[in-house]
């Protein structure tokens, strides 16, 4: 194993050494600590491999793994350039969510807990990055699942955190059973499951387009789970129900970005028509994303549901055929995301100190309550606006820059192929208006306005204001939201489509160099008129009358309610329930089955006690009955043998010993006669 | 004159008296006294064919030999009697039959 190998292997297992560490010592002063440090080396040397990897030839290291009769099972790890940048873009996130947790849970008893488990998740990401093998892929994926459902419920006494936590998993093992089936299919059909093999015979052989599609909605279904499209979202927004930093790190980098990834690297042999359900599913979960942050008031949800519709946009990349725009938003997503969530967390954390006993109701997440911000909290501010600009898609940030690329091409397909993929491309438009829109309003409430709970008549008697963080909370919000200026990924801020990343990706993608200047003029009007409506009603607050009809009306409840998805799949259990129940009220319908069971089971018993019995006892009493003869033929006959031949010997001895005399001196005597007799012979 | 054939008949006649001693007394020490009669009888005739050819006179070193093994042998004869003795409290060889069968 050469050096390079071993640093790309060290970048991914450092996390894992730091939860052994932890678990180790488990000195809770020292915990935040060691993890920080294992992701720091962990950035080192991921910084290492991605300068080696970007521009020259993949790494790879083959292990042979196990055989199942005729079937090698041959483990490789790659790091190309996909996997290098996002394990890049990875473990920074993470090291801010380290560096940040260490301030904002501080004091917390179960600090031992967290950062094993933040430490596992960074790792199991890491394994799903590097793994070629789909099976191996597939292990990570759970591992995945298993640490963001630890996660969500690390508040084990917080009943909505609990049930959150069982909400993500069971959602996501939906689509997991579709990984399963998509493994099986791709199994069947190029008898290896190594993703660079099949590559290989992809292009070869003959392939059966069934088996394909099938293995292609699988991998759909499953990155659906992972990334929170419709109708799985569910399980996202009840997921801000964990610590706030760990939202982060599911938001930005671990989770929802496996998915994405996935598809990414099984773009290859998906065919056309699982394309299109994958644009149709990405466009649709990224207008109902945006529409159902409107109304939210919860500061975690709206950036969930920011998250969903934004993930909408990646899927819906991969749909039109440009999956190197759906890792470029991946990634300037990851970073503002990762902003956003971090910076969240530092208004809630600051908004916990106001709150005192008297004030009922007070919700320290609840951005009515917030307000005025911009002067308590300066620096927090910086971080929080250049990142919000990056969601909303205002140019000069790199959220514009890959929200346009991907804009650009499904303008392109919706005007070259028409049909429905004008639906999708109008989807995608006005979610980008949406987007504006709601993030105008966060930024209204929390920065802008008064603080809300200033104007509470009873808390104003024990208001305390409230103050800015800690630098170790304030700085990675500020970083991250540096890093979305367009300087991180080119010198142009209107060139879409250069970026060194997007350059150095590879991927082929679609050329649609003439739509390029009415993409950027269609969002930029897009955004302006999302803008132009919530600066309208918020900040010149005009239209009251309009917003009070608003708020009754239908289309504002199925905007808070998330289209009643939640209620579809409690609607959907509850029917299943009450069929039981219906089903267990049909009188006496029960009985018969009982007493046909009590029948044959009588019978089967008798059955065993006659029959089956019998034989056993005639074998028995067989067997004792042979012992026995054996037992006399050894006895009498061989030992009889024995016993003649010894009475022989003896009588032999007797006829000589016995006319001796029985005396030493005469048997002596004897000698002497019988040796004179035979001397006598011989002479 | 005393010939040849009286050395072996003197022998023989000293044989004969510790063969039956040691055949017939009860004692376990008088019957070792008869082996030592039957040793001498032997040394006689080895002293005694040393005349049929004198130049080389081994019968002599034989005689020699048979005497200082005899002194070996009564000591390790007697070292058994008196063990016998410790046991049994008894030298008399009639009683000394334990490995008889019953």
């Amino acid at each position: 194993m050469n050096s390079i190998v071993f640093i790309s292997l060290l970048a991914v297992i450092s996390p894992l050494i730091g939860v052994f560490l932890i678990q180790l010592i488990g000195k809770s002063a020292l915990v935040d600590k060691i993890g920080t440090t294992s992701i720091g080396i962990s950035i080192l040397c991921n910084l290492f491999m991605f300068s080696h990897v970007w521009g020259g030839s993949p790494i790879s290291l083959t292990f042979d793994w196990l055989q199942l009769g005729e079937h090698q099972f041959e483990l490789t790890f790659q790091w190309n350039v996909l996997s290098a940048v996002i394990l890049t873009m990875v473990s920074i996130i993470s090291m801010f969510v380290h560096i940040f947790s260490s301030a904002y849970m501080q004091g917390d008893p179960d600090l031992k807990r967290y950062y094993s488990l933040l430490g596992l998740f960074t790792f199991a990401m890491f394994g799903v990055l590097i793994s070629d093998h789909l099976i191996f892929l597939y292990l990570f994926w759970e591992l995945v699942g298993f640490c963001s459902y630890m996660l969500i419920g690390f508040w084990r006494k917080k009943e909505a955190a609990v049930s959150a936590a069982k909400k993500a998993f069971v959602i996501n093992r939906i689509g997991d059973a579709g990984f399963m089936v998509a493994l099986m299919a791709l199994y069947l059909q190029f008898n290896t499951l190594s993703l660079s093999e099949i590559q290989v015979s992809f292009q070869s052989i003959d392939l059966d387009s069934s088996l394909l599609v099938l293995a292609g909605i699988g991998v759909m279904l499953a990155a659906m789970g992972k990334s929170a499209q419709i109708p799985f979202a569910v399980w996202l927004p009840d997921a801000m129900q964990g610590p706030t930093p760990v939202s982060a790190l599911i938001h930005a980098a671990t989770m929802v970005a496996a998915g994405i990834y996935l598809l990414v690297k099984c773009y290859f042999f998906l065919p056309d028509s699982v394309l299109l359900c994958i644009a149709l599913v990405g466009g649709i979960t990224a207008f109902i994303g945006a529409f159902s942050a409107l109304t939210q008031y919860d500061i975690k949800r709206i950036l969930a549901f920011s998250t969903i519709s934004q993930l909408g946009y990646m899927m819906l990349s991969i749909g039109v055929s440009d999956p190197s725009s759906s890792i470029y938003h991946l990634i300037t997503h990851a970073f503002f995301k990762a902003g956003l969530f971090l910076g969240a967390g530092a208004v809630i954390h600051s908004m916990h100190q106001v709150s005192c006993d008297i004030c009922k109701g007070f919700d320290p997440q609840d951005i009515r309550w917030m307000g005025n911000l911009r002067k308590h909290m300066p620096k927090t501010l910086i971080g929080f606006s250049l990142c919000l600009a990056g969601l909303a898609g205002v140019p000069f940030t790199t959220g514009f820059l890959s929200k346009d690329a991907i804009l650009t091409s499904v303008l392109a397909k919706g005007l070259n192929d028409g049909g429905i993929w004008i639906f999708i491309m109008i989807l995608g438009f006005l979610a980008a208006a949406l987007t504006a829109f709601y993030c105008l309003r966060m930024f209204y409430h929390i920065f802008l306005k008064d603080l809300g709970i200033a104007n509470h008549k009873v808390c104003q008697e024990c208001l305390v204001l409230p103050k800015e963080v800690g630098t170790r909370m304030y700085l990675p919000v500020m970083i991250l939201g540096f890093c979305s200026l367009w300087i991180s990924m080119t010198l142009n801020p209107f060139n879409t489509s250069g970026s060194w990343l997007q350059q150095g990706i590879g991927i082929p993608t679609l050329d649609h160099h003439e739509y390029h200047i009415l993409a950027i003029v269609l969002s930029v009007g897009m955004l302006l008129l999302g803008l132009f409506i919530g600066y309208m009603i918020f900040i010149q607050n005009k239209a009251q009358a309009l917003k009070k009809s608003l708020k009754v009306s239908f289309l504002y409840k199925l905007s808070f309610h998330f289209f009643y998805l939640d209620h579809l799949y409690k609607f959907g259990a509850k029917a299943i329930i009450t069929t039981g129940e219906r089903l267990d009220k049909i009188p006496h319908a029960d009985e018969y089955f009982v007493k046909a069971a009590v029948v044959t089971s009588e019978f089967i018993r008798g059955f065993d006690d006659k029959v089956i019995d019998f034989f056993v006892k005639c074998f028995a009493v067989g067997n004792v009955v042979i012992g026995h003869v054996l037992a006399w033929f050894d006895k009498e006959i061989i030992d009889g043998f024995v016993k003649l031949f010894t009475r022989f010997m003896k009588l032999l001895g007797d006829i000589f010993r016995k006319p001796q005399g029985e005396r030493s001196q005469s048997m002596i005597a004897w000698s002497m006669v019988l040796i004179a007799i035979v001397i006598g012979i011989l002479i | 004159m005393v010939t040849f054939l009286h050395y072996m008949l003197a022998s023989a006649f000293l044989f004969s008296i510790g063969l039956a001693i040691a055949l017939t007394k009860r004692s376990a020490i008088v019957a070792l006294m008869g082996v030592e009669l039957m040793l001498n009888a032997a040394n006689i005739n080895l002293v005694a064919f040393n005349l049929k050819n004198p130049a080389l006179a081994d019968g002599h070193a034989f005689a020699i030999f048979v005497i200082v093994i005899a002194a070996a042998e009564v000591c390790v004869a007697l070292a058994l009697i008196i063990k016998l003795f410790q046991y049994f409290k008894s030298v008399d060889l009639h009683q000394l039959n334990q490995l008889k069968e019953k």
